[in-house]
């Protein structure tokens, strides 16, 4: 008669799968406190305003982060979101999100000069303006394309910099979502409106 | 998105990010949903928009297309009468206004040409419909309405608006600019010809006969707020981005530009006209042309809708009242004025006169007829033994601005009458049978067959009147070709067949049809000669 042993402690092979639970959980809460550490200096910076955020009322929004060339001012209801691994760029979109606009920045004091900074986006398609936008802050502007794939270019600076040095490039033009009949004349307001809510950061 | 989803990118996001982002809240991971919103407009109180089309001024009775010309000297104009104009206050007449400026514009012409201006015919008349909107370059390119030769200048008019008893005339002035090249201005449209351009709006009230420019419609402290609206709306036309405040003061010579070119809609509107080339500090950056070379500014005319409910009380008490007739929709009137009542300026507009002898006949009235349905003058040298027979024709004549005179009494041949006495008979026997219909005495003499000698001339004390053209001797054909302004062209009454085989009527009917196709206005003499009786002395043209 063959009786089968059975340990007061129990099955060995319950416990090995027990201990195979303790063990992942301690390696999961590890891994969880770890993340949880490294959010706020490491993840948050890169990924967190990635994501799109419909903001609910007047929110300032420095670009970049650290060292902002501009703070931008979002409107309720915008949409915001950082360039994933790049916050030297945001793109904003209106509630409907018919209309995309990308800001673009440099390192403080690293921008070319507002004239080299339209040529380059231009590629000789279209011919800047300049307009006072603000007391002390000048803009380039040009539009360039043809109908729903037109875009207005703003290259903004600082009016007393001799060098005239590009702060900001904004870019506005219809997104996927806009109607086939989109005409960016009509969303000139919207973005004259945008960019005198710019601030440059001296 | 599944409702997992959802509260996991609830938990994740609103609580890894929501601490972090104080002014944001996360709405979903990444599929954001559009929410209604009504995209920002120009919080502008004008906007840019379409003129108005004119008002064809051929529908219009009352009045009277003219034109000068003269290709030596350069200018072509065109403008428009209105004869039934009553009188102003002052007693001016609207048409001396209207004469007077055309004679500036001539003299300038001339000064310019050095040439002297004589008229010539010119089939272009009055106003040309849309000439005065059109772009410059169109306007250049077009033959009949650039200045002849293309240099000198030229003007064009549009009929704005015809209300009641209001007529607004709009006149573009296009000139050359000086040879030596002051004040020219690179339009850039390739075309480097410097050309003025300048338009004006008159307002011609008939029954009080005055004529304004609308910018008296404006008090004196609209022009910085027009002048404010008008940098923003071009700024805007322009695609300018910036929401800065305009800032320049006025250009008191662009403003008055564009106040002079107000205009009120039948809603109750109102336009402003901006003159091309309009600049201000706020748009040197946005407008195309604009360097150290050049002036600049906008390329073309705009049109400029202003909300009315905003600056209506800046309007004055003439432009408030204004604005109320512009909005009524009473047909337009003025008294219908004769042809040979009118002012006419032979000196600047090509006439010619067509004079009548031997009736009154059967035939008079036929003539007279024909004269009223081309809205033609003639002048009429009534035999004084025929008018016995034909007073309603003599009367009629008078009646219709036609010039009724001295034909004397049989139409014998003054030259062969030897007694002093036979000859004073004739002459004052047929003045006072005209004089006697009409109750006017008249003030010119056609003596019979031609003949005039120096003793016929003291004897009448009066011109006698000739012709440079006999339409029994010439052919209708050879008349309308070889006149010139200033001609004396005669028409026999009583003959039974013209040079060509046309009886006077008919004959009337093809000379009037022929002169006028040339451009001619035709006048009665006196007409011819300024409106004036010349002195005494024999005349066979008014050159």
């Amino acid at each position: 008669m063959t009786t089968s042993r059975t340990s007061r402690w129990g099955d060995p092979q319950a416990g090995g799968a027990g201990k195979g639970l303790l063990m992942f959980l301690g390696a999961a809460s590890l891994l969880a406190f770890g993340l949880w550490m490294l959010w706020k200096p490491v993840f948050q910076p890169m990924i967190g305003e990635a994501i799109p955020t419909r903001v609910t009322e007047v929110t300032a929004f420095p670009v970049p982060v650290h060292d902002p060339q501009v703070v931008l001012t979002i409107e309720p209801d915008w949409v915001v979101q950082r360039g994933v691994f790049d916050d030297a760029t945001a793109l904003v979109r209106t509630p409907d999100l018919g209309l995309e606009i990308t800001v673009d920045t440099w390192e403080h004091g690293t921008g070319p000069s507002l004239e080299a900074a339209m040529r380059e986006v231009l590629d000789q398609e279209g011919e800047a303006r300049i307009e006072r936008i603000a007391a002390g802050v000048i803009a380039r502007s040009a539009f360039v394309g043809e109908g729903r794939n037109e875009r207005l270019i703003v290259a903004i600076g600082n009016e007393h910099d001799p060098l005239e040095r590009a702060v900001a490039i904004v870019t506005a033009e219809h997104s996927d979502r806009a109607p086939e009949d989109a005409d960016l004349s009509d969303a000139v307001p919207a973005v004259a409106a945008f960019v005198a809510g710019i601030e440059v950061v001296e | 998105m599944t409702w997992t989803r959802r509260v996991l990118a609830s938990l994740l996001v609103g609580g890894m990010l929501g601490s972090s982002l104080p002014h944001m809240v996360p709405i979903a991971w990444v599929d954001i949903q559009p929410v209604a919103w009504d995209a920002p407009t120009w919080a502008d109180r004008a906007a840019i928009t379409i003129p108005p089309e004119p008002i064809d001024a051929a529908t219009l009775s009352g009045v009277h297309p003219i034109g000068a010309f003269d290709a030596a000297a350069g200018i072509q104009a065109g403008a428009l009468l209105v004869p039934g104009a009553n009188l102003s206050i002052e007693g001016k007449r609207v048409d001396d206004e209207i004469l007077e400026e055309l004679k500036e514009l001539v003299q300038e012409a001339e000064e310019r040409s050095g040439e002297r201006f004589h008229p010539e015919p010119t089939p272009r008349r009055g106003c040309a419909y849309g000439s005065t909107t059109m772009p410059l370059e169109d306007l250049l390119a077009d033959p009949t309405l650039a200045p002849p030769g293309g240099s000198g200048s030229v003007v064009n008019c549009d009929v704005v608006f015809a209300v009641g008893e209001m007529l607004a005339i709009r006149s573009r002035l296009t000139a050359a600019e000086a040879p030596d090249g002051e004040g020219t201005e690179d339009r850039g449209n390739g075309d480097t010809s410097a050309w003025s351009d300048d338009t004006r709006v008159h307002l011609i009230d008939v029954v009080e006969g005055v004529r304004v420019t609308p910018a008296e419609f404006w008090q004196e402290d609209a022009r910085e707020e027009l002048w404010s609206v008008t940098v923003d709306a071009i700024r805007h036309d322009a695609r300018g981005i910036s929401l800065l405040p305009v800032a320049s003061d006025p250009d008191g010579d662009l403003l008055d530009g564009i106040l002079e070119e107000t205009v009120f809609l039948p809603n109750g509107g109102i336009l402003l006209t901006v003159p091309a080339g309009f600049h201000a500090p706020e748009l040197d950056g946005l407008l195309p042309d604009v360097g150290e070379a050049s002036v600049g500014g906008t390329p073309d005319r705009m049109t400029l809708q202003l909300d009315e409910t905003e600056f209506e009380h800046l309007l004055t008490p003439l432009g408030a009242y204004v604005r109320t007739l512009a909005s009524e929709s009473r047909e337009f009137g003025v008294p219908f004025v004769w042809a040979g009542e009118r002012r006419v300026d032979c000196a600047l507009i090509a006439c010619v006169a067509l004079t009548f002898d031997g009736g009154p006949s059967d035939v008079t009235p036929v003539i007279m007829n024909v004269l009223a349905e081309r809205d033609a003058a003639g002048t009429f040298f009534v035999r004084g033994e025929r008018a016995g027979s034909f007073p309603d024709a003599v009367w009629r004549g008078f009646a219709e601005g036609h010039s009724m005179q001295n034909g004397t009494q049989t139409g014998a041949d003054l030259s062969k009458l030897r007694e002093m006495i036979d000859l004073g008979i004739e002459i004052t026997s047929g003045r006072n049978t005209v004089a006697d219909i009409t109750g006017e005495v008249p003030t010119m003499l056609r003596p019979g067959a031609g003949d005039v000698t120096k003793r016929i001339v003291e004897a009448a004390r009066m011109p006698a009147i000739l012709w440079t053209f006999d339409a029994a001797v010439t052919t209708i054909d050879e008349i309308a070709a070889q006149v010139r302004a200033g001609d004396i062209v005669r028409v026999p009454e009583d003959a039974d067949a013209l040079a060509g085989g046309h009886d006077s009527a008919s004959g009337t009917a093809m000379l009037v049809e022929a002169l006028q196709a040339r451009g001619f206005e035709l006048v009665t003499v006196r007409q011819l000669f300024g409106g004036r009786v010349p002195p005494p002395g024999v005349y066979e043209h008014a050159r």
